[in-house]
């Protein structure tokens, strides 16, 4: 890989696996490289701007959006990469090459649900399509209030 | 970390040995939260003053104005031997999430009532910082380090006074509901127009959500 800055290693543990996660900052791109218990690389991301996703994904994204929530606010947007472990690593090192690399995209954003502020995680397939959607369980700020 | 620790015991040692006007002692809190419908939260804070005969309670009901921003409101009453205090409490607060720390940004203002004295009404600001010991957030049974950093103005009838509090935190995550921490609470006040005032006290508190 072609990574030269600190690299941080993170273990998740979740309700249903743990996975290991590995960040680091690449010409200025912060990068999130996820890894399944036995070291398999799943998927990479990289955070992107509104900016660099296609007007109609835009669309598209805008449209299940207002229509989940009215109105809410962009948190975060990752492009998430999934395939083979030669082809992430290949297009990480930007060789040349035909490969199969699936594009979604990784949304966080915060919105009024109910009365209270959430936020929520959001996955939509390069064109835009909605592929799932979660709750994201904010920390408690109790000791930062008071 | 260590390094930080060490360097803040010399400030604080450095103070303690070179101003005259010090008064040190225990401080131990508890901190109850409960969360309410509609993002309404209920506050009440108990804190003593070991050796000093004082004790201050805090009722303060706080409302989420966006997924960072909280705004609030309280009543605070301190008994101590012979004397009486009523406070009011207006705070606004800002917490934002960092790649591997946190930080919370409370402005508030408060309003002293004593009988026999002027009113005082203070203007504050604090900054918070927390940092994981383990990992990006603190989980159950990991640790943390917590620094305040508080300057609060201080206007009594014609007075005016800055107080600087510096508070270094050790903190546990005992369960998801329970936090405690442990530290030091310095506060420097009275340097701009009289004899310096250090208060030094070692600090413990628990934090409850239900």
């Amino acid at each position: 890989l072609p990574f030269t800055a600190k690299l941080k290693w993170y273990m998740e543990i979740g309700l249903v696996d743990t996975t290991f996660e590995m960040k680091t900052k690449y010409k200025d791109v912060r990068y999130s490289i996820e890894f399944s218990k036995n070291g398999k690389l799943e998927d990479v991301e990289h955070i992107i701007t509104w900016d660099d996703i296609s007007r109609k994904s835009q669309d598209s994204i805008c449209e299940v959006l207002s229509r989940e929530h009215g109105k809410f606010w962009i948190e975060k947007i990752q492009l998430q990469q999934i395939g083979s472990n030669r082809d992430l690593i290949d297009e990480l090192n930007g060789r040349k090459g035909e490969r199969t690399i699936t594009i979604n995209y990784e949304i966080v954003l915060k919105a009024k649900i109910e009365g209270s502020f959430k936020k929520m995680e959001y996955l939509f397939t390069q064109d835009g399509r909605l592929v799932k959607k979660s709750m994201i369980v904010l920390e408690n700020t109790d000791n930062l209030e008071y | 970390m260590k390094q930080i620790i060490i360097i803040l015991l010399c400030f604080f040692a450095h103070h303690a040995i070179t101003q005259t006007a010090l008064q040190s002692g225990f401080l131990p809190s508890v901190n109850v939260n409960k969360k309410l419908k509609n993002d309404w939260k209920a506050n009440v804070k108990i804190e003593s003053r070991v050796g000093f005969n004082l004790t201050d309670m805090a009722f303060v009901v706080s409302k989420k104005v966006g997924v960072n921003q909280t705004l609030a409101g309280g009543y605070l009453i301190r008994a101590s031997a012979g004397e009486f205090i009523q406070r009011y409490i207006q705070q606004f607060v800002i917490t934002s999430k960092y790649l591997g720390f946190r930080l919370g940004h409370r402005i508030s203002a408060d309003q002293t009532f004593e009988e026999g004295e002027n009113p005082e009404y203070r203007f504050r600001y604090r900054l918070t910082y927390i940092l994981p010991l383990n990992g990006e957030s603190i989980d159950v049974g990991e640790s943390y380090f917590k620094m305040n950093n508080e300057y609060l103005n201080s206007f009594e009838g014609d007075e005016y006074d800055l107080e600087i509090r510096l508070v270094p935190l050790l903190g546990y995550k005992i369960n998801p509901k329970n936090k405690f921490e442990f530290g030091l609470d310095y506060r420097l006040s009275s340097f701009l127009n009289a004899q310096t005032d250090n208060r030094f006290w070692i600090t413990a508190q628990l934090y409850v959500s239900f």
